[in-house]
């Protein structure tokens, strides 16, 4: 056939009867947004085509009931979806496809596949509850941190009231009123052996004295005072080690609960995003191996441990900055 | 796991510091630290754990599925078929697809609008060659958002007009969640405020004038044809994706019908 005849002119095309429709339908990631819909919920555009579809293939086969084959106008078509996704890095040939032999083929291929389903996923959910039991942290780390702190506590309040009792301060301010009274002594000798002066010198000595011994005695008492205060909180502390210490632990638990509550919904997309290139991964390698008729065994043993391990690892460190 | 972890302990150790300093007490603030980060990695992990067990369980089958329908589509790859409206309606009755979610389908990749609107057009005109395609009329519909990602390879709007000076006419359905304009009303031109994806769309469009049949339909269905309104509809509701589909299908029935 001529070129010429392959493009048919206006005039031809309006005495035709019937029409080859080529469709392009677009599939395309931008296709996952929302649509109105009858029920007056949101579908995403594809759900939407898809309902619109059904419906007017509804109405066709109520219209091919009751028209036969002779009386009814030829309309032949084709679909070609673009926005296919594929195993490795997407082109564009590998992004479009002829919607109708996929459908064609898709039963029968998809009953080709079927005993793998169930296999799959067992294994799957097995393989990664082994995975997750290995790195479990083993012992309860709660009730670990609460004995370190309470024997913690216990320890280093004994050891501070051991250290306090011999406090430097309180050492200065003894040794300072012994001091004082060394010298309130020597005073009081060298003014008693010269008495022509005890008159002049006797109410300078005292006030020197007090001057001295007053802020000395002050300091030691408010140091007395202060001390006591803190062994009362030292004793206490030993005493209420146990208290102390769970309460710590329980704050570190509510502590992490609530970071964790507060990054729920990121913590929920990392996993998934996680788990989804992981699971890709081991799909394509399972049908690959199914094709290529190996057994349940090799299957088994061609899931990627290491892998899923480090999957869950990732998945808890990333969950964790997130 | 550490920041969570590091966050429970920097919460906590600098009340426990300033205590300490005032206590006189110098705890193993290692071993502290070692046990806190400890045990909120513990938490973590409690935490983590089923959510990931139960999404292991909701994405196996999902993903098995989707995989399998991609390598489908793969090994289907290179085959062709054109359907009468019968076989067609014969295919669809047999495919059971309502088990399949959205999420299970090996769509919403890349666009090359302008490479499947080629390949569409040779295709097309290697149809129209075959016999049992004689005497009909070669039509492209475009279902689509208007957001190619093949622009720099393939200008779409040139090649619809190339198209159509086949001539082949070009019906357009421009999906989109918002009303651009009236829905039933075919126009001449595209409007002042048009997203960039609507007017790439309109363009494409043919005229009316080059397919009458159809926009005598349309007018006869619940659409306004303004004249030399082109073959452009927005879709923002499934009712209206549904009206124009069997519009485009409906000369089948009305011809029939007058016949």
């Amino acid at each position: 056939m001529s070129s010429q005849q392959a493009q048919p002119t206006q005039g031809k095309s309006t005495r035709r009867r019937g029409m080859l429709l080529g469709v392009v339908l677009d599939l395309s990631g931008s296709m996952y947004e929302s649509i109105s819909n009858e029920t007056g919920g949101h579908l995403s555009r594809i759900e939407g085509m898809s309902e619109a579809f059904r419906h007017v293939m509804e109405d066709v086969q109520l219209f091919l009931k009751e028209h036969a084959a002779q009386e009814r106008m030829p309309l032949r078509l084709f679909i070609h979806g673009f926005g296919f996704w594929c195993e490795e890095r997407a082109t564009w040939k590998s992004a479009v496809g002829d919607i109708l032999a996929v459908l064609a083929s898709l039963d029968d291929r998809a009953k080709h596949y079927q005993p793998l389903q169930p296999e799959v996923e067992s294994m799957w959910s097995e393989e990664v509850a082994q995975v997750l039991e290995e790195r479990k942290i083993t012992g309860d780390a709660k009730e670990e941190l609460r004995v370190f702190v309470e024997r913690e506590l216990k320890e280093q309040a004994i050891h501070a009231e051991q250290q306090r009792s011999a406090a430097k301060f309180q050492r200065w301010c003894a040794s300072t009123c012994q001091r004082l009274s060394a010298t309130d002594s020597r005073l009081r000798t060298r003014i008693a052996r010269y008495l022509g002066w005890k008159r002049i010198l006797f109410p300078l000595a005292v006030g020197l004295l007090w001057l001295l011994r007053g802020p000395a005695l002050a300091l030691a008492y408010l140091n007395s005072v202060f001390e006591a205060w803190l062994q009362r909180k030292l004793t206490a502390l030993r005493d209420n080690a146990h208290t102390y210490a769970a309460q710590q632990a329980e704050k570190v638990v509510a502590v992490t609960k609530q970071a964790l509550d507060a990054h729920h919904k990121q913590i929920t997309s990392v996993i998934e995003a996680n788990l989804i290139a992981f699971l890709d991964r081991e799909a394509f390698n399972m049908l690959r191996l199914y094709n290529a008729k190996s057994t349940t065994l090799q299957r088994k043993r061609a899931f990627d441990r290491k892998a899923s391990g480090k999957l869950i690892s990732m998945s808890h460190n990333a969950s964790a900055r997130s | 796991m550490s920041p969570h972890a590091n966050f429970a302990w920097n919460r906590s150790v600098f009340l426990l510091k300033q205590a300490a300093r005032a206590l006189k007490i110098i705890p193993n603030w290692a071993a502290l630290k070692e046990k806190t980060i400890r045990c909120a990695h513990q938490v973590v992990w409690e935490v983590i754990t089923p959510e990931v067990q139960s999404k292991i369980k909701a994405l196996a089958k999902a993903r098995l599925t989707r995989a399998v329908l991609i390598t489908i589509v793969r090994e289907t790859k290179g085959q062709q078929k054109t359907l009468a409206l019968e076989e067609l309606s014969e295919l669809m009755r047999q495919q059971d697809m309502a088990g399949l979610s959205v999420d299970e389908l090996p769509i919403f990749g890349p666009s090359p609008l302008g490479r499947t609107l080629n390949q569409t057009f040779v295709r097309s005109r290697a149809e129209a060659r075959l016999p049992q395609n004689e005497g009909l009329l070669p039509a492209i519909l475009i279902i689509s958002d208007g957001k190619p990602t093949d622009t720099h390879v393939l200008d779409s709007a040139s090649l619809a007009e190339k198209i159509k000076q086949v001539p082949i006419p070009i019906v357009c359905c421009f999906v989109t969640n918002r009303n651009v304009d009236r829905p039933w009303v075919l126009r001449q031109r595209p409007g002042w405020f048009w997203p960039k994806a609507a007017k790439l769309m309109f363009s494409m469009a043919s005229s009316v004038d080059e397919w009458p049949q159809l926009g005598e339909h349309l007018t006869e269905s619940r659409f306004v044809v303004k004249k030399q309104a082109k073959l452009f509809m927005q879709i923002n509701h499934t009712e209206y994706l549904r009206s124009f589909i069997e519009a485009i299908l409906l000369p089948v029935k009305r011809e029939l019908q007058l016949t």
